[in-house]
């Protein structure tokens, strides 16, 4: 009887300590939710990393959520997470952006970067300060760096002025995709290249190491952040409101980017005129 | 036991302290030496750091990745502080990165790295990096280290000192006390040794000597220490030693040195001496030694060859004592006198002498003897008068000489030139006051003359004057012999004289006086006249003749008085006087102030007779007969001697000496 007694006192002590188990892995799963911050490869990882590490922790603080930074592998890799919704905040160039929409649909905007005090952005075309090259004429017969085929101001825009101007790969003497602005105007200013495109914020941090402009890109709106579409509206608001919420000229904008003065609201017709230009290189949308 | 000295701590403590100093000088340069590796290692490092940075530049490059390799090289040289400036420099002189740090340091070194890829070069880097960390760091670490072992050694030092102190150093003060103990007592037992002894080890280097040896050798031991034995002894003697001092060591045991050899020692002044020499061998903790004691038995050696040469020199006395008994001619005992001299051993002579006597004519040598000569010398000094030559030189002086060949008193015109050197022995033969001879011995060159074989020879010459006065004397006796017989006979036939001429004298007065009366009867002219004439002046012949016979046989005593011998003179001239002033002859006496003198009055007149009457038949055509008188010594006696000279037939003189002595002598 008191073995009895004491076996079903013991069976009863094993199902509170499960059941009570049970509800606090079950509380700790809503309140704890893990989110992923996206960050496509436009600069090395590790720096990457670096850069967005202040937001993120930031993000985390604000939301209550245990935030992830993570680098894509490639910008492909990039636009097919975000489009498929597999991470939960996305950092995207314009034409990434662009890219994205035209593929998989629009996406939740939550802020876009005000640098400078312009949320707008622009390349240039680059050749060394020694070169002959003055217009973009010129470029016949030259090589030619690209940063990535997924970036806006180091390939897509660039592309699309030298077709403008009839400058075609086969008139080239040669082109090569570097994956990086700084590629970019370090293999110009190392005299691998004749030419290349970047972006004005990279031409500027190297343009006293011997690089000239030879043209401008019109004017795109800046990078973006996007948020999953599945997730809960509210979730999108609280991301966006705390983006929007950070202090201007924040050590976390400075972080991503020297000189971010802010987050900024942003909505899709902001680039359209990107969308515009792409249009005109169908391939690079359909890639 | 050997070369304890005082036991000194400050040695001990200098030799301490320098192998400690020695010990820290060691580690510290292990120290320094080791923080030169770690520089090379850290200079190596750079290098290879710079070409692992040149690795992954050169794969950055090559897929263009440009970005990475700034960032890759800006970041590194940024973490790394020791880099000054780190360089990326494109071909085209683009620096792709530029980092320098501003340093004052001067402790910096520059690495340089191309980085190519098939012949095409990608970039060019150059490192300088600053060592001066490093360096501050090892000097930290090298202070707490010096520092440290300073002090390590120092613990050590002191521990080690008063363990070895304790443990070695006080017994080992204890056991070098007993050993100046013992070596004070050796030293003077060794001081005290009356011979020279001298301490030598297995290679024959003198070891130690004691203050006879300085004495005997006339080295400073300061001098001799270190050195080899065989400086000890004469040249021809050192290389056999050496080879005996092997020997020895092979099977050490007390002996005496060379045995049946004759030893000798050499001292600093080149002199040799004879020498009694012991060896010992003696084991000491230094290791195996010899003690030599050595003896100088000069002295010894000089006494036994004085005996020996006494010996020889008796053995010829009495071989020429022997020689001068036999009965045997003068000039054989001579030469056997003479082989005697040569066959003593101990005189170094060349088998070659001669002996020289004086005979009939004085101051003349003649040589009587001789061996060994060669003929030259046996003919060109057969006779050698006195004064001349050695010999003669040694018989008027009638001292031994010793000459050389070689000297000036040596008359070589007789000697040849294949004669060796030699030295010449002349010894006079004296009796009393006579040079009798002279012994002449050829000596060997280089022998030195000596007191006691100049006594020996002068024995020699004694002896041998003995037996040539004995014989002399002998030879005398034999004559006065036959002149005393000859005497006896002449007496005899005196007195048969005497009375034959007694017998004959009668019936020749009587014939005597018949002849003259007759002759009176007998007319003039006529042959019997002349026949007694003849008869008459033969009778008074024979009448002289008989007085002279009977007055010359006839034996008178001796009637001696002190007579004036200018008196004597006179009487005797007398007589004469007519005749000699018939002859014209003139008498120049010289006899004033003559002494009285004990003479028989009688017989000197008689002589004095017959020499004037001698005189006068000398001088028949006149002449000057002068008589004087002097003084004359002979044999130390004291004599008158009366002179006699005329200018007759020959100019001859006639002497008379008469003598102040008993006795009267005539002397003619």
């Amino acid at each position: 009887m008191r073995l009895f007694m004491s076996k079903s006192f013991f069976v009863s002590c094993l199902a509170i300590l499960i059941t009570t188990f049970a509800f606090m892995h079950g509380h700790s799963a809503h309140a704890g939710q893990k989110m992923t911050l996206q960050i496509h490869p436009y600069l090395p990882a590790s720096e990457l990393l670096t850069r967005f590490a202040p937001l993120t922790r930031y993000l985390s603080r604000i939301t209550g959520t245990e935030i992830t930074c993570n680098i894509s592998k490639n910008y492909e890799e990039h636009i097919e997470k975000v489009g498929k919704n597999m991470v939960d905040i996305a950092y995207l160039g314009p034409a990434s952006y662009v890219k994205l929409v035209s593929k998989y649909g629009t996406k939740p905007i939550l802020a876009r970067l005000e640098v400078k005090g312009s949320p707008f952005f622009k390349g240039v075309i680059i050749t060394s300060k020694s070169s002959k090259i003055l217009s973009l004429d010129d470029l016949k017969g030259k090589s030619f760096a690209f940063g990535d085929p997924h970036s806006t101001m180091s390939y897509l825009v660039p592309l699309y002025m030298l077709h403008e101007k009839g400058v075609t790969y086969e008139s080239l003497e040669r082109h090569e995709f570097l994956n990086s602005h700084k590629n970019v105007v370090l293999g110009v200013l190392m005299g691998d290249f004749d030419a290349g495109a970047v972006k004005e914020e990279v031409y500027y941090q190297y343009r006293e190491r011997g690089l000239r402009d030879v043209a401008w890109t019109p004017e795109v709106s800046e990078h973006l952040f996007v948020a999953r579409s599945t997730l809960p509206q509210e979730s999108i608001e609280a991301l966006r409101k705390a983006l929007l919420g950070i202090q201007r000229k924040d050590v976390i904008l400075s972080s991503i980017k020297q000189d971010v003065t802010a987050m900024v609201p942003a909505r899709d017709e902001d680039y359209d005129n990107l969308r515009s230009i792409l249009l005109t290189l169908p391939q690079q949308l359909e890639r | 036991m050997i070369n304890t000295g005082t036991f000194k701590y400050s040695r001990v403590i200098l030799v301490f302290v320098t192998v400690l100093l020695v010990f820290l000088i060691i580690v510290i340069s292990a120290i320094f030496s080791q923080h030169k590796e770690m520089m090379e290692e850290i200079r190596h490092d750079a290098q290879r750091e710079l070409e692992l940075i040149g690795s992954f530049t050169q794969g950055a490059l090559l897929r263009q990745d440009y970005a990475s390799v700034e960032t890759f090289l800006t970041q590194w040289a940024h973490d790394h502080k020791e880099i000054l400036s780190l360089k990326a420099v494109a071909p085209n002189g683009f620096e792709l990165v530029n980092v320098t740090r501003d340093s004052l340091s001067e402790a910096t070194f520059n690495l340089h790295q191309k980085v190519s890829y098939e012949g095409r070069e990608l970039i060019d880097l150059e490192m300088t990096k600053d060592m001066s960390p490093v360096q501050e760091g090892m000097v930290k670490l090298s202070v707490p280290l010096v520092l440290g072992s300073i002090l390590l050694v120092v613990i050590i030092g002191a521990v080690l000192w008063f363990a070895m102190k304790k443990l070695a150093l006080v017994p080992m003060e204890k056991e070098l006390a007993l050993r100046e103990q013992a070596e004070k007592k050796f030293r003077i037992l060794l001081e005290s040794a009356p011979d020279s002894l001298v301490l030598v080890n297995k290679d024959g280097t003198i070891y130690m000597v004691n203050g006879q040896t300085e004495v005997l050798f006339g080295y400073r031991r300061e001098e001799l220490e270190g050195q080899e034995v065989q400086l000890l002894m004469p040249e021809r003697f050192r290389e056999r030693h050496k080879k005996f001092t092997e020997q020895f060591s092979e099977s050490p045991k007390s002996r005496p040195m060379g045995h049946n050899l004759e030893l000798f020692g050499l001292t600093k002044d080149g002199r040799e001496f004879p020498a009694d020499i012991s060896l010992s061998p003696v084991e000491t903790e230094e290791g195996s030694f010899i003690l030599s004691a050595v003896r100088d038995i000069s002295e010894r050696k000089n006494a036994e060859e004085k005996i020996r040469r006494s010996f020889h020199f008796q053995a010829a006395i009495s071989s020429i004592l022997n020689i001068s008994l036999e009965p045997v001619q003068l000039e054989i005992q001579l030469q056997r006198i003479l082989d005697a001299i040569l066959a003593i051993p101990s005189l170094s002579l060349e088998s070659m002498g001669c002996i020289y006597l004086v005979e009939e004519i004085p101051d003349l040598l003649v040589m009587k003897a001789n061996r060994g000569l060669p003929d030259s010398i046996k003919s060109g000094c057969s006779t050698v008068p006195f004064k001349e030559c050695l010999c003669g030189e040694a018989a008027s002086e009638g001292k031994v000489l010793f000459a050389e060949c070689t000297d000036r008193r040596h008359k070589t015109e007789v000697h040849t030139s294949q004669e060796k050197p030699h030295s010449h022995y002349c010894v006079p033969i004296i009796s009393g006051d006579k040079t009798l001879g002279v012994i002449n011995l050829v000596v060997k060159e280089g022998h030195k003359k000596s007191e006691d074989e100049e006594n020996l020879l002068k024995s020699i010459a004694n002896t041998l004057a003995v037996t040539i006065e004995h014989n002399r004397s002998d030879l005398e006796r034999q004559k006065l012999q036959e002149q005393l017989s000859q005497v006896d006979k002449m007496s005899a036939l005196g007195r048969l004289t005497a009375n034959v001429a007694h017998e004959i004298r009668n019936p020749l007065t009587l014939i005597g006086g018949f002849a003259r009366k007759l002759n009176k009867d007998i007319a003039e002219g006529t042959k019997d006249k002349e026949f007694a004439t003849i008869i008459i002046d033969e009778v008074s012949r024979l009448e002289k003749i008989l007085t002279n016979v009977l007055t010359y046989s006839r034996e008178t005593p001796v009637h001696r008085e002190r007579h004036n011998i200018k008196d004597v003179v006179e009487e005797s001239l007398k007589p004469f006087k007519d005749k000699f002033e018939k002859k014209s002859i003139v008498i120049a006496s010289e006899l004033n102030g003559t002494p009285e003198v004990m003479m028989d009055r009688d017989q000197v007149r008689e002589v004095f007779n017959n020499i004037l009457s001698n005189a006068l038949d000398s001088m028949a055509d006149g002449g000057m007969l002068t008589i004087s008188c002097a003084p004359e010594l002979i044999k130390s006696r004291k004599y008158m001697a009366v002179h006699f000279r005329d200018t007759g037939e020959g100019s001859l003189k006639i002497i008379s000496k008469l003598f102040l002595s008993p006795s009267i002598q005539r002397r003619s």
